[in-house]
């Protein structure tokens, strides 16, 4: 069916369209920065700074971080697993808790709300947080001491349920009319029909695992156990540290990371994550076109 | 609200249940040092009386807990299972090494030492703050067993080397006898001069003349590294005759020519600081470094070796280091920047024990063993003979491959330096002889670079002058600030502000109280 | 439906749901071991804090125990950096909030499939370069001597700026930052939310005969207006808190922009640098909670007597 678009919808499409394509322009160029910036002679960029196109071509950071492969690939496996397993775990605990709390007719919603919002006021701090996590837990060099930290998050949790709250509630009353329980209800009917906030969440869920270094950083003590944003941040941290050690020491310090190097280590870690992207993408779209085609 | 209110009340009764819970593990499970060292002491005493130091019982097969900063080498691992050979065959132990980032350490070190970790020996230094976490109760005392355990790494120690590595009368650390004696100066560019026809850069106007060539000729190159912290403000101070005892842009320093042994003054009030802002602005204002240098992101390697500044100022050892991975047409070349060369304080490179330790014995045992057996020595700091380095004919040493063994990269190293087993690098300057012995004709005593301010009782305005520091004296340094005099003006008045009296008196108090110790 | 019953006691409301009431326990669990448990680490801000004596053992610190504070406040440098952090907090939640919104909003009217998928992974582009490499990009705008904008002002016959020294630039350059890097990611939520919105109500809409911007006021608008307010109300919830990573990687250590740039984050970094003192930072952070908790129950209480259903707890 064509509709001969009105002039109001013409002028909107042009306003629409102009406008995501210079957003997306400005958020496209410091990416292509990045990616060429990897691939430019490391003098190249101490002179003339970051370009659109390599000024001088040169893989000589890729060749020096993949010296030794089986480290970065390593990595890599460690940040898969830990990203998996914990986005996996950490969006069924959260769906399931927000479904609960979304509930009108339970009770205690608001207090067990406030329950998970009051962490994000208040936290122990750093001392308490790592005496509990090494003392109390002994998860010092675990990857569980990976996994928990991020598990629950009050913020996902919140908007989850406001997710939720829009599902018409005539479903859930109609089934438990049938006779399903409470989990049968969250499981069977509630979880399939939020796929756009599942995948959202989840997307979060997943980018915080994926980006996580600090963890890392506070309990894992092997290098074999190290996921690869941490392998990444601490070439940075150390290189910006040095240059402050060295006024306060003076002690002569070398082996520093360079510039080009630290571009390539950021799309070696950004590479993978990037693809999770128009994976989940495709529960917005799909929504939208069962949409239109109704329509 | 009301509900919310009830909320809020069982919260907290929750929280309070948890402050017990934690308690009785806090205090449970890390003795405190005191304790520690007595309930050692006596468990020590008949072995230490009894027999000799040899008879000491190592039976036991143990693994002791290192902390190290910095990041292994790729070699790293190989080496240390050579290591573990020999403390094995010997001592009947293994050494586990974890590492801790530079990036990290602000963060991770005093985590490590807070909860009372099984930390056998860490590195530590003055500008990790090791005085004021030893006060703070995080070290093993060691007086007791230092001697029985490595006599020859404690006996070295003079007098004032135990006092320095003492706090509250306790011992808490040991240290290598090869302590650098640091001269800043300029690191430059050799071939630049030589186009320039400059021979020598002696003084702030030679350097100017050099660095007004290098804007005339070479516009390209920025003169003189100014970005990250320091440049050429750290030598500033001691220009003037004063000496800084705690940040090196820090407002109170002692001034050492004064008639009144120790007296302490406001380096931003003392005479030729104003003279000195005002050059640093005219430096600036002539493209002697870059306009943003505040902001330069830690530059990722150093710029003087990409031919991106023509001059560093930094110490003879930075030079070394620099030389020997520039690229050779550069000739960098050391022009001392201070009147006098002092021995650094003995803290500058500590190895610590942890208060949580399991081993201590052990360990002084293995770092005894570093200062004595040039075995182990050679292999923490070199590498694997005949893989990661040579020895040459006339005793250079010639790493192989530096990227797979970095002789001193890390502070591995720098707490275990003794001068019997110091080796030459191959390939080090030809003008380093005259250098070196150019700063021993210099060389001065100083007391002070013992002396170890404790912000502790004045923390709150020493957090606020940190801060002011930061915002008002760094733009000052390196020229930023239009009118030096205006600024200069108002960073005084934001220091006293930020309580720089009360700092001033307590520092004074204990400057006092240190010479009255060190006169006696 | 529902039935109403007059027992309306703890036990009873618990027996009634205890399955729902058992689903939240998970989440309650790891919460209350991640999260309960270390909270005594707060008590650090009011102790001077000892290795050997542990959290509980330590001597409380002088002035009741508020000397840990005293730093914050010394030079009147804490009141404007928290001025500093609340104004920056309102402006680039309000700049990237409604950038997501529109965003979202133009992307799900947009009808050519393949530029609604490339743009909308291009704009979540910026979210994966961190901030240490994004304040690389702005030295290299901006560096007096090699930066491109000089050179670009130069080529069209401008005089050269030394931006490093004009600080009202800077606040323009941290907003613009800001929203860049979460513009993607906010939308995505937006987007979800308008996923969530019931077809039959467009379908109606569209029968009626009803333009892009009648059915973007009338049906998208409200059906997000939920999400709107909790994501307003989430990001009042940390209005003390500035993002650390951000104002230093972009800002540095220079202190001739610190006066408009400076945010509490920043601020205690900058004055506990060479003391890494435990029990001032944890009274730091304890400002920063305090002061968040009271605004934040102060707002979602007014909120729940008059619009319950908005309200965040």
């Amino acid at each position: 069916m064509k509709k001969p678009a009105s002039n109001g919808q013409t002028l909107f499409n042009l306003i629409s369209y102009t406008f995501l394509t210079l957003l997306s322009i400005v958020c496209l160029a410091p990416f292509i920065m990045l990616i060429s910036g990897s691939f430019t002679d490391e003098e190249a960029i101490a002179y003339y700074g970051y370009s659109l196109w390599p000024q001088k071509f040169s893989i000589a950071a890729y060749r020096m971080l993949f010296r030794f492969p089986r480290d970065i690939i390593r990595s890599y496996g460690v940040s898969v697993f830990v990203t998996v397993s914990g986005t996996l775990l950490g969006l069924f605990i959260i769906s399931m808790t927000a479904y609960v709390i979304g509930r009108k007719d339970v009770k205690y919603r608001n207090k067990i709300s406030f329950y998970f919002y009051f962490v994000t006021l208040f936290n122990g701090g750093l001392v308490a947080t790592y005496i509990a996590m090494v003392r109390y837990y002994n998860l010092k060099n675990s990857y569980i001491a990976l996994i928990l930290p991020l598990l629950m998050n009050a913020f996902y949790l919140i908007v989850m349920r406001s997710f939720l709250s829009s599902l018409p509630v005539s479903l859930a009353e109609s089934a438990k009319m049938d006779g399903a329980g409470n989990f049968a209800i969250y499981s069977k009917i509630i979880l399939p029909l939020s796929k756009p906030a599942l995948a959202t969440v989840g997307l979060f869920i997943a980018l915080d695992y994926w980006n996580d270094w600090y963890n890392a950083m506070l309990f894992i003590s092997t290098p074999e156990k190290y996921p690869l944003q941490y392998v990444l941040y601490s070439m940075l941290s150390t290189a910006e540290a040095l240059s402050r050690i060295s006024a306060q020491s003076r002690i002569p310090i070398q082996g520093q990371p360079r510039e080009s190097i630290k571009l390539a280590m950021a799309c070696i870690a950004t590479g993978p994550i990037i693809l999770l992207y128009p994976f989940v993408q495709k529960f917005f779209i799909r929504g939208i076109t069962i949409g239109a085609v109704k329509g | 609200m009301k509900a919310s209110f009830k909320t809020m009340v069982a919260l907290f009764a929750l929280t309070a249940a948890t402050f017990t819970l934690a308690s009785c593990g806090g205090s449970g499970q890390s003795p405190s040092a005191g304790e520690a060292s007595q309930s050692q002491a006596s468990a020590e005493a008949p072995s230490a009386s009894g027999t000799p130091a040899d008879g000491i019982d190592i039976s036991e097969n143990v693994t002791v807990e290192w902390y190290i900063l910095g990041a292994p080498d790729p070699d790293w691992d190989a080496m240390m299972a050579e290591f573990n050979k020999l403390t094995n065959e010997v001592l009947n132990c293994n050494v586990n090494v974890t590492w801790i980032d530079f990036g990290n350490f602000l963060t991770q070190y005093p985590l490590l030492l807070a909860s009372g970790e099984n930390v056998d020996l860490c590195f530590q230094a003055v500008w990790m703050n090791f005085q004021s976490e030893a006060a703070k109760g995080a070290f093993y005392p060691i007086e007791d067993i230092a001697p029985i355990y490595a006599p020859t790494a404690y006996g070295w120690l003079p007098e004032e080397g135990i006092k320095n590595l003492s706090v509250n009368g306790r011992l808490y650390g040991l240290t290598g006898d090869n302590i650098n004696r640091e001269l800043m100066g300029y690191i430059v560019r050799g071939d630049l001069m030589k186009k320039y026809g400059i021979e020598t850069i002696d003084s702030y106007k030679d350097l100017e003349n050099f660095m007004q060539a290098v804007v005339d000729n070479d516009p390209q190159i920025i003169p003189l590294d100014q970005g990250g912290d320091g440049g050429l403000f750290i030598q500033m101070p001691q220009n003037l005759g004063l000496f800084s005892v705690a940040m090196y842009n820090f407002p109170l320093v002692v001034n050492l020519e004064s008639e009144k042994e120790g007296e302490i003054v406001n380096l931003y009030e003392f005479p030729g600081t104003l003279e000195y802002f005002e050059m640093m602005r005219d430096w600036c204002s002539r493209g002697f470094w870059s306009k943003s240098a505040l902001s330069d992101p830690p530059s990722a390697t150093y710029r003087i070796l990409t031919g991106e500044v023509a001059v560093e100022a930094h110490s003879q050892y930075s030079w070394i280091d620099r030389y020997l991975v520039a690229p050779k047409e550069y000739d960098l070349q050391y022009f001392p920047g201070q009147p006098h060369a002092y021995m650094d304080s003995y803290a500058q490179s500590v190895a610590a024990i942890g208060a949580g330790s399991k081993n201590p014995e052990r360990s002084l045992m293995i770092y005894e063993k570093i200062a004595t057996d040039e075995r182990y020595f050679n292999l923490l700091h070199f590498g694997i003979e005949g893989k990661n380095y040579e020895f040459t004919e006339n005793g250079e040493l010639n790493p192989l491959d530096v990227t797979l063994f970095n002789p001193e990269a890390c502070s591995f190293a720098w707490m275990t330096k003794w001068k019997a087993f110091e080796r030459d690098l191959i390939g080090s300057p030809p003008s380093k002889a005259a250098v070196w012995s150019y700063v021993e004709s210099i060389a001065a005593p100083n007391r002070y670079k013992m002396f170890s301010f404790n912000s502790e009782p004045v923390k709150n305005e020493f957090a606020a002058i940190t801060n002011t520091i930061e915002e008002y004296a760094k733009p000052l340094q390196v020229g930023l600030v239009a009118d030096p005099e205006a600024g200069l003006k108002t960073l005084n008045e934001q220091l006293y502000v930020a309580g720089l009296e009360k700092v001033w008196a307590e520092m004074q108090k204990q400057i006092d109280a240190y010479n009255a110790e060190y006169d006696s | 439906m529902r039935w109403h019953c007059k027992k309306s006691g703890f036990l009873h409301e618990i027996k009634k749901n205890r399955v729902l009431y058992l689903m939240a326990v998970p989440g309650m669990l790891v919460t209350f071991l991640m999260s309960y448990i270390p909270m005594s680490g707060i008590i650090l801000a009011f102790k001077n804090y000892r290795y050997d004596m542990g959290i509980f053992g330590s001597p409380w610190a002088a002035n009741f125990g508020f000397d840990n504070f005293r730093f914050f406040f010394i030079s009147g440098s804490g009141f404007r950096v928290s001025v500093n952090t609340i104004l920056y907090n309102l402006l680039n939640t309000a700049v990237s909030q409604v950038l997501s919104i529109t965003v979202a909003l133009l992307l799900c009217e947009m009808k050519k499939k393949w530029f609604k998928r490339v743009s909308q992974s291009v704009i979540f582009l910026p979210y994966f370069i961190s901030w240490t490499i994004v304040g690389a990009f702005v030295y290299n705008m901006f560096d007096s001597r090699k930066g491109w904008f000089n050179h670009m002002l130069t080529a069209l016959g401008g005089e050269p700026v030394d931006m490093y020294l004009i600080p009202w630039v800077w606040v323009i350059v941290i907003c613009f930052f800001n929203a860049w890097k979460w513009v993607g990611y906010g939308s995505v939520i937006y987007i979800a939310a308008i996923m969530g919105i019931d077809v039959e109500c467009y379908e109606a809409a569209n029968l009626d005969g009803a333009s892009v911007t009648q059915k973007i006021r009338y049906i998208t608008l409200p059906g997000i207006k939920n999400t709107i307010v909790i994501i307003l109300l989430l990001n009042l919830g940390r209005i003390l808190r500035g993002d650390f990573q951000m104002f230093y990687q972009i800002i540095g250590n220079n202190g001739q922009l610190f006066r408009m740039t400076d945010v509490i984050d920043t601020f205690v970094f900058r004055s506990l640098i060479n003391s890494a003192d435990l029990s001032m930072t944890a009274a730091a952070a304890f400002y920063q909670s305090f002061f968040c908790f009271i605004i934040i129950v102060t707002v979602n209480s007014l909120i729940k007597r008059f619009e319950p259903d908005y309200a965040l707890f």
